[in-house]
C-alpha cells in the first residue's frame, strides 16, 4: 500500500469543483450529441493522469478527469488495453473507490484507447435490458483526432436537424456496429470520446449514419 | 520506493500500526504543540481530509457473533512528503471525528516516521510523549471508576457428578 502511495499521482486539486466543472461539461456534451467541448482549464488544473502500461504515454488529462468524476465506490469500471497499467487501476482506486469489474461484461464504465477498440471489448459491454436499461455501459475512448477520420452524421434528441463529427482513431467497424444498436434503444451505450481535455459525447439516443 | 518491499515487513507493519494508534489517541492541544515544528517540511496532499462514516463492529459478549455496533464519523486524509535525501513517503491520518486538521497532523507525523533519517528523533519526541500521556490519563480514569466498583459473590454452583 505504501510503496502504491509514495508514487500515487495527484487527481482534481479541488476535488469538488473539478467534478462539478466536469460534469458539467458531460452533460453539456451529452445534451448536444457531436459537438466538442473543452474541459475547463480550472477543472483539471493539478490532475497527473497516471502512467499507462510500461513505458507508454500516460492516460490523457480529459479521461483521468472524466474517471474521476463518473466513478465512486458503487460502480465498476474496466480499463482496457494499453491504459490499463497497476498505476492506473490503483489511482482510479484510489481516488473514487472505485472496483474493477471482475468480468468485463459487468462494468459499468470501461475505458480505452481507440487503438484497443477492436471487436472483443465492444462486444463485451453492457446494453442493459428493456427492463434495466440504465445498466448499459459507458465506454470512454481516447481518440487520436476530432476532425478527420470517420465521418459520421447524427440526428436524434438535442440535434436540431444534423450534426457532423469526424473521428479519427476508432476502426468502420465500430461504427457500423453502434449502428446496429439502434433498433435495441432503450438498450445501448453511451459513448464518450475524448482528445487531450476536449471531449464528444454520443448518447444511445444518437442515431448515426457513417459517410461511405 | 521507501521502507516497504514486496515481501510486506511485518514487523515494520506493526510498529506503524502502534504509532498510529498512538497519534489517533492523542488530545488535539498536544499534537497541535508538537505539529508546530514540523509544518515547515514539504507536505502536499495526496487527499485532502474528508469526513465519512465507519461502521463500528463488535463482537456478542466480545467473543461471539459479529453485530454492527453503530457508525462512527471519522476524518482521513494522505500526504506525501519527499525528505531531504529523496525518499518519498505518504502518511495516511485516520481520527475520530470531524477535525480535519488533527488528521493532517496524523498523517504528516506517520510520513515523517517512515523516514528513516527522522525517525528516530520523532519518536522520541513525538510517540513516546504522547504514549506516555495517553497511559497516564488511562491509568487516572480507571484509578478512578475502580474506587467505586462493587464486586457481587454468588456461590459456585456445585460440579455435578
Amino acid at each position: 500500500m505504501s510503496a502504491v502511495l509514495t508514487e500515487m499521482t495527484p487527481g482534481f486539486r479541488d476535488a469538488v469543483h473539478g467534478a462539478q466543472q466536469t460534469f458539467r461539461t458531460l452533460l453539456d456534451a451529452m445534451s448536444r450529441p457531436g459537438r466538442i467541448e473543452e474541459l475547463p482549464e480550472s477543472a483539471t488544473a493539478g490532475i497527473v493522469p497516471p502512467e499507462s502500461a510500461l513505458g507508454g504515454r500516460p492516460m490523457s488529462v480529459g479521461t483521468a478527469a472524466l474517471m474521476l468524476t463518473l466513478l465512486d465506490a458503487e460502480t465498476t469500471v474496466r480499463v482496457a488495453g494499453s491504459l490499463a497499467s497497476s498505476a492506473a487501476l490503483s489511482y482510479l482506486r484510489f481516488h473514487t473507490g472505485v472496483r474493477s469489474a471482475w468480468l468485463e461484461e459487468l462494468a459499468a464504465f470501461t475505458a480505452a484507447r481507440a487503438a484497443d477498440v477492436d471487436t472483443s471489448l465492444w462486444t463485451r459491454l453492457d446494453l442493459g435490458s428493456d427492463e434495466a436499461p440504465q445498466r448499459g455501459a459507458t465506454l470512454v475512448v481516447e481518440v487520436d483526432e476530432f476532425g478527420a477520420g470517420t465521418r459520421l452524421w447524427l440526428r436524434g434528441p438535442g440535434i436540431e436537424s444534423v450534426q457532423p463529427l469526424a473521428v479519427a482513431g476508432l476502426p468502420r467497424d465500430f461504427w457500423l456496429w453502434r449502428t446496429r444498436l439502434q433498433p435495441l434503444l432503450p438498450r445501448g451505450i453511451e459513448l464518450v470520446l475524448v482528445c487531450g481535455s476536449r471531449i464528444a459525447a454520443i448518447p444511445r439516443s444518437t442515431r448515426i449514419t457513417v459517410e461511405t | 520506493m521507501s521502507m516497504t518491499s514486496d515481501t510486506p515487513d511485518l514487523f515494520a507493519a506493526r510498529a506503524r500500526r502502534d504509532w498510529l494508534a498512538v497519534l489517533a489517541h492523542a488530545p488535539r492541544e498536544s499534537l497541535q504543540r508538537l505539529a508546530g515544528a514540523i509544518l515547515a517540511q514539504p507536505f502536499e496532499w495526496l487527499r485532502e481530509p474528508e469526513t465519512g462514516l465507519a461502521m463500528l463492529r463488535a463482537r456478542v459478549g466480545n467473543g461471539g457473533d459479529r453485530f454492527n455496533l453503530g457508525e462512527a464519523t471519522l476524518t482521513r486524509c494522505v500526504v506525501r512528503l519527499r525528505g531531504a535525501r529523496g525518499t518519498v513517503t505518504a502518511g495516511i491520518g485516520y481520527v475520530l471525528g470531524r477535525d480535519a486538521e488533527r488528521a493532517g497532523w496524523v498523517a504528516r507525523f506517520d510520513a515523517l516516521l517512515q523516514q528513516p533519517e527522522q525517525h528516530g528523533a520523532v519518536m522520541r519526541d513525538v510517540i513516546e510523549p504522547l504514549r506516555a500521556a495517553t497511559a497516564e490519563r488511562r491509568a487516572e480514569k480507571q484509578a478512578r471508576t475502580d474506587a467505586s466498583r462493587v464486586r457481587f459473590f454468588t456461590l459456585q454452583p456445585e460440579a455435578s457428578i
